[in-house]
């Protein structure tokens, strides 16, 4: 039987495509609203919401809720681990392209 | 499936954020020319009389005057910053959503490349003095257009990590004018100014353009 499975063992949390797009965007900043990682991501706020929590809850992201005026306003940044995993999914990644 | 280029857009594009404004331009040029100020009066005769004159009178006042300016300095980087987040939230990013700026935009191989240069520029510079091959005042400039030079490396590095043209204008235009200092016959203070002067100058026009830019899409945006 034919095996169909990645030969390099990226973490599943990362490689999945929203939330590998959500990790790409925070990469680039210390923390980002939920208004710019929308635009950034061009998912729904249902989606993005439930792929932040997976990543808080995966100690990937960090999330922070407070009040802008009467509007509640929420951030996300990656956490140091957080950083480092899609550093390390991003040099798996380049590292498995050249095997192709 | 996203792949790594689509991946390195998504990061370059946030980091893009912090200079597509214009706006930290201005808190730069600012920096570049208070800094140019400071160093221009202080390496003047009059400045290095004031200093021994101040010395003389009082050291521990003329060391907490020194430290109080290098305090106003950093409080104006911060309060420049602030000055920018604030018109950012409330008025260009307003509907775009608020991004926190990595604290070093400027990666390691920039750094040390820029770094490396003006140590080579001013090692290069030392050797011909003490060779007797160029006076005391080239390389007194020289050093200075390293720092310029040096500034121009990391303006140019960083247009090119993020694509853009603007900074890469920026880093050239500004390295050009720093080289210029080799070659004007003013004293070391009067090259600090023209330093911190040409670099202002560049940043504030770049800042402009950028500004312009940002504002139309805003306005296009809006309309919409």
């Amino acid at each position: 039987m034919t095996d169909y499975s990645l030969p390099t063992k990226f973490d599943p949390l990362i490689h999945q495509a929203s939330r590998l797009s959500i990790v790409a965007v925070l990469a680039g900043c210390e923390s980002a609203d939920f208004t710019y990682l929308l635009e950034a991501t061009g998912l729904t706020k249902g989606t993005l919401s439930k792929h932040l929590t997976k990543l808080r809850e995966a100690g990937y992201v960090a999330i922070e809720k407070d009040f802008k005026g009467n509007y509640p306003h929420t951030s996300a940044s990656l956490t140091p681990s957080g950083r480092q995993a899609y550093k390390n999914y991003r040099r798996q990644y380049i590292a498995f392209s050249r095997t192709m | 499936m996203n792949n790594i280029s689509n991946l390195d857009n998504l990061t370059r594009m946030t980091r893009r954020r912090e200079f597509d404004d214009g706006l930290i331009d201005f808190v730069y040029g600012g920096i570049f020319l208070v800094l140019s100020l400071a160093g221009g009066l202080f390496f003047s005769a009059t400045g290095l009389r004031w200093l021994v004159t101040a010395l003389l009178y009082s050291r521990e006042i003329t060391i907490i005057g020194l430290i109080g300016v290098v305090s106003f300095v950093i409080l104006l980087i911060s309060g420049g910053r602030r000055i920018v987040e604030r018109i950012r939230r409330t008025m260009i990013w307003k509907e775009r959503g608020f991004v926190k700026s990595l604290r070093w935009q400027v990666s390691w191989p920039i750094n040390l490349l820029a770094s490396a240069f003006a140590i080579l520029m001013i090692i290069m510079a030392a050797w011909l003095m003490v060779r007797g091959l160029i006076a005391l005042e080239i390389f007194l400039r020289a050093f200075i257009a390293s720092m310029g030079i040096a500034t121009g490396i990391v303006y140019f590095g960083v247009g090119y990590e993020l694509r853009l043209a603007r900074y890469k204008w920026v880093g050239i235009v500004g390295a050009l004018s720093s080289a210029l200092i080799l070659i004007l016959p003013t004293s070391f203070s009067v090259s600090w100014l023209i330093f911190g002067i040409a670099w202002m100058v560049v940043l504030t026009i770049s800042g402009l353009w950028a500004l312009r830019q940002s504002l139309q899409a805003l306005e296009e945006r809006n309309s919409d």
